[in-house]
């Protein structure tokens, strides 16, 4: 668990865990993507860059990063669906730059989305029925598989149901159930949890946990919820602009805020017109306030967030080196400035607040 | 459940793929009945005004597709049918490809072993069969109530055969311009290969008329597709009655066809499969 160090490959090397299922070293990857209204001219896009990693036989790792920081792009390298443009490596045992094929056929990969890969002209087992024959499963394990799947993913009421009849989270456990039925020992967990309500998402986590430790099958998962990450792995890689900028347990993360501890301040009446990180303005309204704030003792960071500029409703972090110091002064100057604070918390840090330590930004953006 | 045993590879399990495939479409006709009875209404339609407008000029244009036995009624009908099939097979590998880039499918079936295969193949066979029995039904109706003029000595065996080595013709060309899916801009538009062999046969490949009347500087470019071959023979073998030496050329000439543009096909396709994974990926757009 290290943080990030540009130039130094050994600060982006996971600590080597007994029987590495995943072992690459530098993968990159450039799309060339055209510019809008051009027809020739084409820009380059470094979506992931110089990241290594090891994953050992049984474990959960997730991978944690905002929109745009290169999940997928390394998920689709790691179960051959990308060739890398560099680095190298083994999956399974599978040169990734020229054994594609041979990981496609041994590994899972569950989509963002659950709807793909799944018949709506099809009900709940007869879906499974049709990727068990295209898997290739034999006729008379067919049944026996579907069924102990069916019951593993909590489907079995629902078998003769038509997926558009069942929640978006049944969906995802549908989708996971047909990856799984190749029982393949790796298996590509892309957001699976993106879209679908509270009690969804944590009926999925609990599936996965219990695919893990009960059939021992390897995850690679990938999300940006905080809490979802803490939950189910053993390590996180943390990634944002296509590169590693930290990685270890979830303690281990934590322990890189150290002293510095985040401030998250609910309120309403803040300025709009925040200016983005990609397009910052020192014209924003947001920006006095901001800059106030950068000027107090012991601040480090920080970011606003405004998500409702007709009252002005949003979110403040602040990364300090003083908790205590810092709210009291930090307050007054809000109210001053026309906020109505409706929540403070500044507990423990979690792994956002170590994003926000690493990048200067949070998770959701 | 912990046995970690992987999906099927191999042969076998590319033609249970292959057959999973044909039962989803055939799921998808089941639910949608109505559209199986549109298509056929539709064919009917279709070939029953070639059946008007080729018995309005039969009086003047019998003579000049004497030499391939019957009318030329039957020379157009025969023609048209046996054209919408050999279409099917050009346009089925792309527009397969294309349903699945537009319902992000690629990437799914592209995962396990054997799927981006089995998943172009049994479309394919399942929109194949489907032209087939759509066309036989078009065919037998208009034989039965208006009459077509077959040989009795026609040598069917010879024309099955030479039928189908024009459907793998047409399919391998069909797998060469489904190559161009993930190198050109074509993700939502026109594929070039299928466009240009589909309007060129019309022209110049005695699909409505026979090759001798265009002309002469045209006629050489009737040569490079299937279609000339295969029209001739089996107009040949089912209108006139005529022997296995009299159609040999043509026979042979599509088998050769057939066997090259299948594998250039295969090749290109695999060829541009493996260019996109190591650019942007099959699910990007150029």
């Amino acid at each position: 668990m290290r943080r990030r160090a540009p130039k130094d490959d050994a600060t982006r090397e996971a600590a080597s865990p007994p029987e590495g299922i995943i072992d690459v070293r530098g993968l990159t990857k450039v799309f060339r993507v055209k510019e809008k209204g051009q027809r020739t001219a084409v820009r380059s896009f470094r979506a992931v860059d110089d990241v290594s990693l090891r994953v050992g036989r049984g474990e959960i790792l997730g991978v944690l990063g905002p929109n745009g920081a290169g999940k997928t792009t390394l998920i689709k390298m790691l179960c051959g669906l990308l060739v890398p443009d560099r680095g190298a490596g083994t999956v399974l045992g599978f040169d990734v730059l020229h054994r594609a094929a041979a990981i496609r056929s041994r590994v899972s990969l569950v989509a963002p989305t659950a709807d793909i890969g799944t018949d709506n002209n099809l009900t709940v087992r007869e879906n499974l029925q049709f990727w068990a024959a295209v898997y290739g499963i034999p006729r008379r394990e067919k049944k026996q598989r579907i069924d102990e799947l069916l019951v593993l993913v909590d489907l079995k009421d629902r078998e003769d149901t038509w997926p558009m009849n069942i929640s978006a989270g049944m969906r995802q456990r549908l989708a996971i159930a047909r990856s799984l039925l190749a029982e393949n020992e790796l298996l590509f967990l892309d957001e699976p949890t993106v879209k679908l309500d509270p009690d969804g998402a944590r009926r999925i986590r609990e599936f996965v946990l219990r695919i893990n430790r009960e059939d021992r099958v390897t995850i690679l998962l990938t999300t940006h919820l905080m809490y979802e990450a803490e939950e189910l792995c053993s390590r996180i890689i943390v990634l944002d602009g296509g590169r590693i900028v930290a990685q270890g347990t979830a303690q281990e993360l934590k322990r890189l805020v150290r002293g510095e501890r985040i401030i998250e301040i609910f309120a309403s009446g803040l300025p709009a017109g925040t200016a983005s990180a990609d397009a910052p303005s020192a014209d924003a309204p947001s920006a006095d306030i901001e800059s106030s704030i950068r000027l107090l003792p012991s601040v480090l960071e920080v970011e606003l967030d405004v998500w409702d500029g007709a009252v002005g409703q949003g979110r403040l972090l602040v990364k300090t080196a003083d908790v205590d110091r810092t709210t009291a002064l930090l307050l007054p100057l809000l109210q001053d400035a026309g906020a109505r604070v409706e929540g403070v918390r500044s507990g423990e840090p979690n792994l956002e607040d170590v994003f926000f330590t690493l990048t200067g930004r949070g998770l959701a953006k | 459940m912990t046995r970690h045993a992987g999906a099927a590879a191999g042969f076998g399990a590319l033609l249970r793929g292959i057959g999973s495939f044909v039962w989803l479409e055939y799921k998808a006709l089941l639910y949608y009945p109505a559209s199986f009875f549109m298509t056929v209404l539709q064919s009917v339609i279709n070939m029953g005004i070639w059946f008007f407008l080729s018995l309005f000029i039969s009086g003047y244009a019998d003579r000049y597709v004497a030499s391939f036995g019957g009318s030329y009624v039957a020379y157009v009908v025969l023609g048209v049918a046996f054209h919408e099939v050999a279409r099917t097979a050009l346009k089925s590998p792309f527009l397969s490809i294309q349903t699945a880039f537009w319902e992000k499918r690629l990437e799914t079936y592209r995962i396990f072993p054997q799927g981006f295969w089995a998943y172009v193949l049994g479309r394919f066979l399942w929109q194949l069969l489907f032209a087939l029995v759509v066309q036989t039904v078009v065919l037998a109706l208009i034989a039965g109530l208006a009459g077509l003029n077959f040989h009795p000595e026609a040598n069917v065996g010879l024309a099955l055969l030479t039928y189908l080595l024009f459907i793998l013709s047409a399919f391998g060309l069909g797998l060469l311009g489904a190559s161009t899916f993930f190198f050109l801009e074509v993700k939502r538009g026109v594929e070039p290969v299928g466009w240009i062999v589909d309007y060129a046969v019309r022209l110049t490949s005695g699909l409505y008329y026979p090759v001798t009347i265009i002309p002469a500087f045209i006629r050489p470019l009737s040569r490079a597709f299937p279609h000339t071959y295969a029209f001739r023979a089996m107009r040949l073998l089912l209108l006139q009655g005529a022997a296995w030496q009299t159609v040999a050329a043509d026979v042979i000439t599509l088998a050769v066809y057939a066997a090259v543009a299948i594998a250039i096909g295969f090749y290109l396709l695999r060829w541009s499969l493996a260019r996109a994974e190591a650019g942007n990926g099959v699910s990007a757009v150029v």
